[in-house]
C-alpha cells in the first residue's frame, strides 16, 4: 500500500508549530488546522511561562513564508470531525471557516480602521492588538460592529471578508499530530488568590502579552488609576492549589524569578517578594536566575500556604503560613504565575481518534517515546500531553519528525528553484526608483506623482515609477515585470518596513532577474507617511531617503549566494543512551553514522537505570550493533576536527590508529557523571551512601530503622550552580521503597524539585515520610559519636540514624568537555556542560541566533542528553530525537545555500594583516586565519552578517557585502547633504 | 628580590660583555642591538651573529632609530624563531612587541629580552645635526644623579613605564652612581638566569625598585602632568584638533613609524581610500572650500580610535613629524583615558587580551545605556 506523504497538525502549540517547520523543511506538506482565526487566537502556553515577554511563535514557524512556498495549507476556525484509516493512510474530515482578515494578503495599510465608523473607547470596532510590528493582526469586536461593510469596500487587496461560509473538508494524510493548546485555570480555580476581584491581581501571561510591543516597562504594571505600584508580590499559584486543580509547568519558578528581576530593573526602589513553596527551577541555567533574583534584592519566601484578598481598591492583603506561623503582608500589586489545567478537548480527541488519556487527564504517550500516542500514526506534542516547559514542547516538535518518518511516504514538497539572476557587471549602471502606493492608499496622503517627477530629476536615477505594491503574490509579480521592462539594473524600493516584508522585497527584485544586493529598501510608510502631515516636509524627507538609497545602490556590487554540498554522514560522540538513540534514529533513515565511545562498553550510565530502562537500553545497543549504517568504534576518541557545518573533516583515534572521517553533523553525547561527595563522612563510614548505592541495595528487606536523606549534595552550590534535576524524584522513589520495608525516613531538603507524571512527593507525604527544610547555606552535619551515627540539623537538633543517604547530583565531565570544546570550537556553558541553542529560554545573551533556521542554530554541532544539561532517562531520549530530527532535515540535502544567502562578510586580501582580532570577536566562529596565506577567511555558512568583524578591523579589510564602507559613507553624505 | 649580576666594567662595556658571552658560548644564535655604521654617522638596529661584529655595538646609546618592537614583530611574523636570539630593547619597545604579539604579528618564542631602566632617548634630529655625541656625557651624569634629562624626547621625559617588566635581564642605569665602572645586571627571570649562568662577575641579590627609581617615577609623573596640561587637548573639541593637526602635510610618517599601526598597507594609503569626486560634493556644498588632500582629521581620529588602547607612548610619531605636531602627547593622553576605561595596561602581559576582542556586560552601562 502506498503511504501518504502529508501530515495534519491540529492545534497551535509550540510543539505543533515546530513540527510543522521540521516537516516542511524535510519535504513533507503540512495541513495546519488552527482552531482560532489567527496565529495565536487560541493561546498556547508560551506566554504563560515564557518570561522573556516575547513569544516568537512566528519565528518558530514563519508561517507566511512557508505558505508562500507552498508547503503549508492552513485552515482557520477549524474543528476536527472525523478520523478514519490507519497510520500512513488516514482520512480526516474537518470543518473550517476563513479568517475575517486574510493576513496572508493583508498589507496592514490600516484603511479598514480609518473608515470604521464605530468608535469603542480609544479604538474602533476593527482594531489591532497588540501592535507588534512584525505581523499585526486585525481583530473585530463583533459586539460593536454594525457590519456596515465599509472596511470590506476599502480593503485594497480584498483581504477582509465580513461574511464567510463554513465548509467541511476531507484530506488524506499519513500522520496526525495533536498540538492542542493548554487550558488556563479559571477564576474559580484561582479563588484563593482572588483573581478577577481586583485590578491589582493579574496573571503573568497578561503582563507578558501587554509587553509584547514595548518590552516590559513601568507601564506594563500601571494600575487603572495611573499609579505605578512599588510593592509587589509574585505568587506561583500551583504550589498552593489542590492537586489536580492546576498543574505546574516546568518553568514557573524561574518565571517568577525572572519577573522579580525585571521588576527590580525597571523599578529599582520597589519591594518585590516571590512566594513559592520550593524553587523548582531545574532547567538549564534556571538556578542562576534564583541567584540573580536574590542578588537583585528580590525577596524569595518559601511558604507553606498563601492566600490573597483585595484590601481596598489598590492594595492586596496576603496571608501566608511559614514555619508553622501565620504572617500578613500588604502589597500594591500581585502577579500570579499560574499553571495549566488538563486539556478539556482530551475527551473529544479520545472519541474522534482513539487516543487515550493518562491519569491526570492529559494525552497519554507511550513509554520511551516522545510523542507517540496509543494509536499508531497519531502523535501528540506540547502541553496537550502534560505540563512541561517551552523547551521540552519545542524539542518535541522535531522529535515528532523523527518518530513519524516511518509512517510517511516519499517527500512531496520541494521549494521552487530561485529565479536565475542576470550578470549586470557588464552593463552601464542604471538605477530605478519604484515608489509604492500601497494599492493606491498612499495617494490620499501625499502627492506621489510630484515625488516621482522630482526623483526622475535626480542625476543618477534613470527611471522612476509608481507601483501598486510588492508584498502580495500578484503585486510582487507585477512589480518584477515593471522592473524588468524598465531595463534598470539597480533598484530602490520606496515601500514599508522590511521588518515585516524584507523577504518579499528581495523576492521581487530577484524575480526581476537582479541580485538583491543591487537593491535598497526605504520606509515610505513608517518614516514619512505615518509621521508627517506637512506635504512639503513629506516630499523633502522622502526625497532625502531616496537620494541616500540611490547613493548606496550606485556602489552596490552583485555577489552570488554561496552553495555547498552537505556530507550525508553523522558523527556521534558517546554511546550512552542519548548517543545510541541519535545514532539509531539517523541510521534508520538511511544515513551513515560513525559512533565513537571512549570506554570499552556501550551504554554509558547504565548502572543508574532501573530494570525496564536497562531492557530498553540493551535492545537499543543490539539494534545499533546490527545496523549496517552505523560504524561503532569502542575505546576511541576524537583526534582532530576542522571544517564547518555540513563539511567537517577530521580523524578519530581508535586502537592507536588514526581513522579519517568526513561528516556533515556532529552530535555531542558525551554524558556526565555522578558527583562524588567529599563531605558527610562519605567514604569514611559505610552507613553513609548515595541514592544510587541505596537503589542497588534495595531488595525488599529492611535496611535500617532510621534513615535520613540529604538533598542537593553537590548541586545548587558555588561549584555546581544548577539543579541536577533527577535527585529529588530518585530520593522520593527510594524513600517510598524504604517506607514499605518499615523504615522511618526523613528527607532534609532545600527545595523539593519533584516533577513529572507521577506525584511521588504527595505519595511520600501520605506514607509518612518526614520532610524538613534547611536554608540554602545551612547544610546539616553528619557526625560519628562513638559508634553511633548522628545527623545534626542546622537548628542543632541531633537525629540518631542507621543510614544516611546522600542525593548526589550530576556533574559534567569538564575535562573531556573542554577538550572537545577546544577541538570543535564549540562553546561550553558556565556550568561545564555544552552550550546549546536559544529556543530554550532564558538565553538572552544569544538572541541573535534566533534569527537563523533552527537546524543551523548551533552550526550542526548538537549537544544532547547529559552533555547538554542534567536530564532524566526519557528526557535524554527527547533531546536525542529532537536533534536526530534536526540532523535528518539537513543530511538529506545534497546542496545547501548559506543560511544568510548572499549577505555575508568578506575580506580584502591585500589589506588584511591576519591579526585575528576579527576571529576573536566573531560570535559565530565564522572566521579563521588561513594557515598558508596568514590572512582572515570567512566561512559563509557560519557568518551571520552581524558586522562585528567590520567594526574591529583596523584597516577596513573586513566588509559586509551589503554595507561596504564606501556605500555607508555615500549614504551618510546623501542624508546629510 | 632578584638575582643581581655585578660586572666590573662600565654599563656599556658590561652590557657588551654580556652579549659577547652569549654569542661566544653559543647560548644564542644572534644578537639584536644598536650598532654604528658609516663611521658613526648612522646608528641602527642590527642582527649580529659573529662576536667580532659587536665591536661597533652601542647597546645603550640614547637613540631610537626605529621602535624595535616593530622589527621584532616583522622577524617573527611568518614563523617563530628557530633558535634563541638576544635582544637589547628599551621598555617601550618591549611593550610594543607584546602588543603586536597579541595581534598575531609575531612570536615571543626564542627571544631573550635584555633591557634597562630607561633614562630616555634624544630626538632623531640630534644625530642629524651632530649634537648627539656631545650630549652623551651629560646624559650619563644626569642618569647617575637621577635627574630628568630635559632635551630627551618629550615622550621619554614624561614616561612612567621606564622599568622593563617583561625583560629577562635588566641593566640598572637610573641612579647608579658608579655606572662608569660598575655594571649592575638584574636577572629577573629564570630564563635570564639560565642564559647568564657562567659569566664572569659577582652574583648577589637585590631589589630592583630603589629610592632612586621612586624619585624618578615622581619626577616623570610631574613632567607628564605638566605636558598634558600644556597640550590640554581634551578641552578643545574639534577646533582643538584642527589647531593641532591643521599643520599636517599628510605624509603618514607617524603611522609608518608607529609600532602599533601594524597594517602592512594602511587603508588611508590604499586604493579604496582614493578621494572620489562625489565625496567632496557634499562638503563643498556645505563649506564652499575643501582642504586637499582631504580627510586629515579623519586620518588622525582613525588612528586614535585604532591604537589609543595600545599606545605605549614611545614618541616615535612626534619625533618623525616634519611639522612638529605633538602627536605622541595627544596619543598618550587619549591613550591613558582609553586604557583606564578598559582597565587595560598595554604591553604588560601577553596573556591579557586586547579589549576590542572581549565584551564585558558593564561596558554597556558605562557608556550610558541602561
Amino acid at each position: 500500500m502506498a503511504k501518504e506523504s502529508s501530515v495534519l497538525i491540529y492545534g497551535t502549540n509550540l510543539g505543533g508549530y515546530r513540527a510543522a517547520y521540521a516537516l516542511c523543511k524535510k519535504g513533507h506538506k503540512v495541513i495546519l488546522l488552527n482552531r482560532g482565526s489567527y496565529v495565536d487566537d487560541i493561546r498556547n502556553q508560551t506566554l504563560s511561562q515564557l518570561p522573556l515577554d516575547f513569544c516568537w511563535m512566528c519565528g518558530h514557524f514563519p508561517q507566511r513564508l512557508f505558505k508562500a512556498l507552498g508547503c503549508v495549507q492552513d485552515f482557520y476556525n477549524a474543528e476536527l470531525l472525523e478520523v478514519s484509516g490507519q497510520a500512513g493512510d488516514f482520512t480526516v474530515k474537518f470543518k473550517t471557516k476563513p479568517q475575517v482578515v486574510n493576513n496572508f494578503i493583508c498589507t496592514e495599510c490600516d484603511e479598514c480602521i480609518e473608515v470604521c465608523p464605530e468608535v469603542v473607547g480609544d479604538r474602533k470596532a476593527i482594531y489591532v492588538h497588540p501592535e507588534i510590528g512584525w505581523e499585526n493582526i486585525y481583530l473585530i469586536d463583533w459586539e460593536n460592529c454594525t457590519k456596515c461593510g465599509k472596511c470590506e469596500e476599502v480593503c485594497p487587496t480584498d483581504a477582509l471578508k465580513l461574511e464567510r461560509s463554513e465548509e467541511v473538508q476531507e484530506v488524506k494524510v499519513a500522520a496526525i499530530i495533536l498540538a492542542l493548546e493548554y487550558n488556563d485555570p479559571t477564576i474559580e480555580d484561582l479563588k484563593n488568590f482572588s483573581f478577577g476581584k481586583s485590578p491589582s491581581i493579574v496573571k503573568n501571561s497578561e503582563i507578558a502579552r501587554n509587553s509584547l510591543l514595548t518590552n516590559f516597562v513601568k507601564d506594563s504594571v500601571k494600575l487603572p488609576s495611573g499609579k505605578i505600584p512599588q510593592n509587589f508580590a509574585v505568587v506561583v499559584t500551583p504550589h498552593f492549589n489542590n492537586h489536580g486543580t492546576e498543574y505546574e509547568s516546568y518553568n514557573l519558578s524561574v518565571s517568577a524569578a525572572y519577573r522579580g528581576v525585571r521588576l527590580k530593573e525597571i523599578l529599582p526602589e520597589s519591594d518585590v517578594t516571590i512566594f513559592l513553596k520550593d524553587y523548582r527551577g531545574f532547567g538549564k541555567r534556571h538556578y542562576r536566575w534564583y541567584k540573580k533574583a536574590l542578588d537583585a534584592g528580590v525577596h524569595i519566601e518559601k511558604v507553606d500556604d498563601i492566600k490573597a484578598s483585595p484590601k481596598n481598591k489598590e492594595e492586596v492583603n496576603l496571608q501566608y503560613e511559614k514555619d508553622g506561623k501565620s504572617h500578613e503582608k500588604t502589597v500594591e500589586y500581585t502577579i500570579l504565575i499560574n499553571g495549566q489545567k488538563s486539556p478539556n478537548l482530551m475527551k473529544d480527541m479520545s472519541e474522534i481518534c482513539g487516543v487515550k488519556a493518562d491519569e491526570n487527564g492529559f494525552c497519554n504517550i507511550k513509554p520511551f517515546s516522545c510523542s507517540e500516542t496509543d494509536v499508531d500514526g497519531i502523535f501528540a506534542v506540547g502541553e496537550f500531553t502534560g505540563p512541561k516547559g517551552n523547551p521540552e514542547a519545542i524539542w518535541e516538535g522535531c522529535a515528532t519528525l523523527t518518530e513519524s518518518l516511518k509512517y510517511l511516504g516519499e517527500t512531496n514538497f520541494k521549494p521552487p528553484a530561485p529565479p536565475s539572476l542576470r550578470n549586470v557587471d557588464v552593463e552601464e549602471k542604471k538605477i530605478g526608483v519604484f515608489i509604492c502606493s500601497c494599492f493606491g492608499t498612499f495617494n490620499d496622503k501625499m502627492d506621489l506623482n510630484d515625488l516621482k517627477e522630482t526623483v526622475e530629476a535626480i542625476p543618477d536615477v534613470s527611471h522612476a515609477e509608481i507601483i501598486k505594491g510588492c508584498c502580495t503574490p500578484p503585486s510582487i509579480k507585477e512589480t518584477a515585470e515593471l522592473i524588468k521592462k524598465s531595463g534598470v539594473n539597480r533598484v530602490v524600493l520606496a515601500v514599508c518596513t522590511p521588518i515585516q516584508k524584507l523577504l518579499k522585497f528581495r523576492k521581487t527584485v530577484m524575480m526581476a532577474g537582479l541580485n538583491p544586493l543591487l537593491s535598497e529598501f526605504l520606509r515610505l510608510r513608517e518614516d514619512v507617511i505615518n509621521v508627517h502631515k506637512d506635504k512639503v516636509k513629506m516630499l523633502e524627507k522622502s526625497l532625502t531617503l531616496i537620494k541616500a538609497a540611490v547613493a548606496k545602490t550606485k556602489k552596490s556590487v552583485q555577489n552570488p549566494t554561496l552553495k555547498e554540498s552537505f556530507t550525508p554522514h553523522a558523527l556521534v560522540i558517546g554511546a550512552g543512551l542519548s548517543g545510541l538513540t541519535c545514532a539509531s534514529e539517523i541510521a534508520d533513515n538511511g544515513f551513515q553514522v560513525t559512533l565513537i565511545e571512549k570506554n570499552e562498553n556501550l551504554g554509558g550510565n547504565e548502572k543508574y537505570f532501573d530494570k525496564q530502562q536497562k531492557e530498553y537500553l540493551d535492545k537499543l545497543i543490539s539494534k545499533v550493533k546490527d545496523n549496517q549504517n552505523i560504524k561503532v568504534y569502542q575505546k576511541a576518541e576524537l583526534k582532530r576536527m576542522s571544517g564547518y557545518a555540513g563539511n567537517f573533516y577530521g580523524a578519530i583515534l581508535s586502537e592507536k590508529k588514526e581513522i579519517p572521517i568526513d561528516v556533515g553533523v556532529i552530535v555531542l553525547a558525551t554524558g556526565a557523571k555522578e558527583h562524588k561527595p567529599k563531605e558527610f563522612l562519605y567514604g569514611e563510614d559505610q552507613r553513609v551512601i548515595t541514592q544510587t548505592e541505596l537503589q542497588n541495595n534495595l531488595n525488599g528487606k529492611k535496611i535500617g530503622n532510621q534513615v535520613v536523606m540529604i538533598q542537593c549534595v553537590g548541586s545548587k552550590n558555588d561549584e555546581h550552580p544548577y539543579c541536577s534535576r533527577v535527585c529529588c524524584n530518585q530520593a522520593l522513589k527510594n524513600a517510598l521503597s524504604l517506607k514499605e520495608t518499615g523504615s522511618e525516613v526523613t528527607i532534609l531538603y532545600r527545595d523539593m524539585t519533584n516533577y513529572g507524571k507521577e506525584n511521588y512527593y504527595q505519595k511520600a507525604l501520605d506514607s509518612g515520610v518526614k520532610f524538613i527544610r534547611f536554608e540554602d547555606n545551612k547544610y546539616p552535619e553528619v557526625k560519628k559519636n562513638a559508634d553511633a551515627l548522628e545527623v545534626i540539623k542546622s537548628d542543632g537538633e541531633k537525629i540518631k540514624v542507621d543510614l544516611v543517604v546522600l542525593s548526589t547530583g550530576i556533574e559534567p565531565d569538564e575535562e573531556n568537555n573542554r577538550n572537545l570544546s577546544n577541538l570543535l570550537g564549540y562553546p561550553m556553558d558556565k556550568d561545564g556542560f555544552f552550550d546549546s541553542d536559544v529556543n530554550v529560554y532564558p538565553y538572552e545573551e544569544s538572541i541573535k541566533r534566533l534569527f537563523k533556521p533552527y537546524e543551523w542554530a548551533t552550526n550542526c554541532i548538537y549537544p544532547v542528553g547529559l552533555a547538554h544539561s542534567p536530564r532524566a532517562f526519557e528526557e535524554s531520549i527527547l533531546t536525542a530525537r529532537d536533534i536526530a530530527g534536526r540532523a535528518l532535515i539537513l543530511l538529506g540535502k545534497k546542496m545547501l545555500p548559506a543560511p544568510n544567502a548572499m549577505y555575508i562578510a568578506e575580506v580584502k586580501d591585500a589589506l588584511c594583516m591576519g591579526c585575528g582580532i576579527c576571529v576573536d570577536v566573531c560570535a559565530y566562529s565564522a572566521r579563521a586565519i588561513d594557515i598558508e596565506k596568514k590572512i582572515a577567511v570567512v566561512h559563509p555558512f557560519l557568518c551571520d552578517s552581524c558586522g562585528s568583524c567590520v567594526s574591529v578591523c583596523p584597516n577596513d579589510a573586513s566588509y559586509l557585502r551589503d554595507f561596504m564602507s564606501n556605500q555607508t559613507i555615500s549614504t551618510l553624505d546623501a542624508l546629510l547633504a | 628580590m632578584s638575582k643581581l649580576l655585578k660586572i666590573n666594567k662600565g654599563v656599556d662595556e658590561g652590557t657588551k660583555a654580556l652579549l659577547e658571552y652569549l654569542l661566544e658560548k653559543d647560548k644564542v644564535e644572534g644578537v639584536i642591538t644598536l650598532k654604528t655604521i658609516n663611521a658613526n654617522q648612522g646608528i641602527c638596529y642590527s642582527l649580529i651573529t659573529k662576536p667580532e661584529e659587536l665591536k661597533d655595538a652601542v647597546p645603550l646609546i640614547p637613540y631610537m632609530p626605529n621602535n624595535e618592537g616593530k622589527l621584532l614583530s616583522r622577524l617573527t611574523l611568518r614563523e617563530p624563531l628557530a633558535d634563541p636570539i638576544a635582544v637589547v630593547a628599551r621598555p617601550c619597545e618591549l611593550r610594543a612587541f607584546i602588543e603586536l604579539v597579541k595581534r598575531n604579528q609575531g612570536s615571543l618564542k626564542n627571544y631573550l629580552f635584555i633591557s634597562h631602566t630607561c633614562p630616555g632617548v634624544y630626538p632623531l634630529e640630534t644625530n642629524v645635526n651632530g649634537s648627539l655625541e656631545k650630549k652623551i656625557s651629560q646624559y650619563w651624569n644626569k642618569t647617575k644623579n637621577t635627574e630628568l634629562i630635559q632635551d630627551t624626547r618629550p615622550a621619554c621625559k614624561s614616561c612612567i613605564h621606564f622599568i622593563p617588566d617583561n625583560a629577562d635581564i635588566i641593566v640598572s642605569l637610573i641612579g647608579e652612581a658608579d655606572l662608569d665602572n660598575n655594571c649592575n645586571i638584574f636577572l629577573s627571570t629564570n630564563k635570564g638566569e639560565e642564559f647568564a649562568a657562567g659569566i664572569e662577575g659577582e652574583i648577589g641579590e637585590k631589589e630592583l625598585e630603589s629610592k632612586e627609581i621612586n624619585l624618578m617615577q615622581n619626577k616623570r609623573e610631574e613632567e607628564r602632568k605638566k605636558l598634558f596640561e600644556e597640550t590640554n587637548i581634551e578641552t578643545k573639541g574639534i577646533e582643538g584638533l584642527i589647531e593641532y593637526f591643521g599643520k599636517c602635510i599628510g605624509c603618514h610618517g607617524c603611522s609608518n613609524v608607529c609600532p602599533i599601526c601594524y597594517c602592512n598597507l594602511c587603508f588611508f594609503d590604499s586604493q579604496p581610500n582614493e578621494t572620489q569626486p562625489s565625496w567632496s560634493e557634499s562638503d563643498l556644498d556645505r563649506k564652499g572650500a575643501l582642504r586637499l588632500p582631504s580627510g586629515t582629521i579623519f586620518y588622525h581620529l582613525g588612528r586614535l580610535a585604532h591604537i589609543s588602547i595600545s599606545c605605549i607612548g614611545c614618541g616615535m610619531c612626534t619625533d618623525v613629524c616634519p611639522v612638529n605636531i605633538p602627536i605622541s602627547t595627544i596619543f598618550s593622553k587619549v591613550g591613558e583615558s582609553v586604557q583606564k576605561a578598559f582597565d587595560y595596561s598595554p604591553g604588560m602581559d601577553v596573556e591579557e587580551p586586547v579589549p576590542f576582542g572581549i565584551y564585558k556586560e558593564e561596558e554597556f552601562t558605562e557608556i550610558g545605556e541602561q
